[in-house]
């Protein structure tokens, strides 16, 4: 129901004379019945310019042919794919692969290591600063 | 691929590319059965996209490496294998374009010599000319509606499936294609002007 307005919209935004010419190719590459007799309700000028875009489909239809690649290729090629090393994914792209729900399980997990790496290291910077401060305490006593 | 990482008991000529490419993804035989359907479609197209076979030939490696390499992560979201495969393509062809800023013309010769079809030779004599120039003009078009062009008419795909590799909708693509061949006609028109002939002689019409 969202979308009805914009495809009515749609619909309504359609050219006539765009919908004729795609008609036409796909009449010409499927062999379907032309669209010649659909060309009688437009004025003479709009129907002697789609005639000559029909006509302009039917040169590339004849112009633009498949290309065959050189067999040799094609076997080595497939050999060389049979062949191949694929790298091992990365563990960033291994985690982009995971499902959404896995990757902030993830995430999470990655978090929490990096709070307690972090933690750990204020904690042993706590200490030796501690030791450090009373050992010049201990010396400037002694001084 | 025979025999590599294959799996008893697969079908793998009567599946379908979602099936194979779930397979593929751990088995190399399902792959390959992939690469057969398809290279001869990719090397087509990125063959009319870069005019020669030498670099049509390395772009097609390209293409099916970086789909081996990446189909592990490969995702169905609706859109066919062969829709994610052209934009493989389509990218590496860019990055092409853009790293030899050129764009070559292929000529109608090398075309003939290697077309898959079959034509009559009256019509191949008759219109070899007009052809290349064809080509010319279709060159010299913004890279969108090359693709649109050589997916239409090389690759005989459907609306849809033209929507699903360029991501536009199926009447997007029939605007698309209305306005190529407006484009390409007055390509055709400004290029007569100049030369003096009529407007629709030099394409045979």
């Amino acid at each position: 129901m969202l979308f009805l307005p914009l495809s009515l919209l749609q619909t309504r935004k359609r050219n006539p004379v765009t919908e004729l010419v795609d008609a036409h190719t796909r009449a010409l590459q499927q062999g379907g019945p032309g669209v010649e007799a659909q060309l009688a309700v437009y004025d003479e000028a709009t129907a002697a310019e789609m005639r000559e875009l029909f006509a302009l489909a039917e040169r590339l239809d004849r112009a633009l042919t498949p290309v065959a690649p050189d067999e040799h290729f094609v076997r080595d090629l497939y050999e060389r794919l049979r062949s191949a090393e694929v790298p091992a994914p990365s563990l960033a792209e291994r985690i982009r692969r995971l499902p959404p729900r896995k990757q902030w399980a993830a995430a999470g997990i990655g978090g929490a290591a990096t709070l307690t790496v972090t933690a750990g290291v204020v904690w042993i910077a706590w200490r030796s600063e501690g030791r450090l401060l009373g050992l010049l305490r201990r010396r400037f006593e002694a001084a | 691929m025979t025999g590599h990482d294959s799996q008893a008991g697969r079908d793998y000529e009567a599946a379908d590319d979602a099936q194979l490419v779930e397979w593929a993804k751990t088995d190399r035989e399902a792959f390959g059965v992939l690469y057969t359907r398809y290279v001869e479609k990719i090397y087509s197209y990125v063959y009319y996209r870069t005019g020669n076979h030498h670099d049509a030939e390395d772009l097609t490696s390209r293409v099916f490496f970086r789909a081996l390499a990446h189909i592990g992560s490969y995702t169905d979201r609706g859109v066919p294998f062969s829709a994610w495969l052209y934009r493989i393509a389509h990218n590496l062809v860019a990055n092409w374009h853009r790293d030899r800023g050129r764009n070559q013309v292929v000529t109608l010769e090398e075309t003939m010599i290697s077309s898959a079809s079959v034509e009559a030779p009256e019509l191949a004599a008759e219109s070899t000319e007009d052809r290349e120039r064809l080509l010319e003009k279709i060159r010299q078009l913004p890279a969108e509606r090359q693709q649109l062009l050589i997916l239409k008419f090389v690759e005989r795909l459907s609306n849809a499936e033209i929507g699903a590799i360029m991501n536009r909708t199926e009447g997007a693509i029939k605007s698309l294609y209305h306005r190529t061949l407006l484009s390409l006609r007055s390509a055709f028109d400004d290029g007569d002007e100049s030369s003096g002939d009529g407007p629709w002689k030099r394409l045979g019409f």
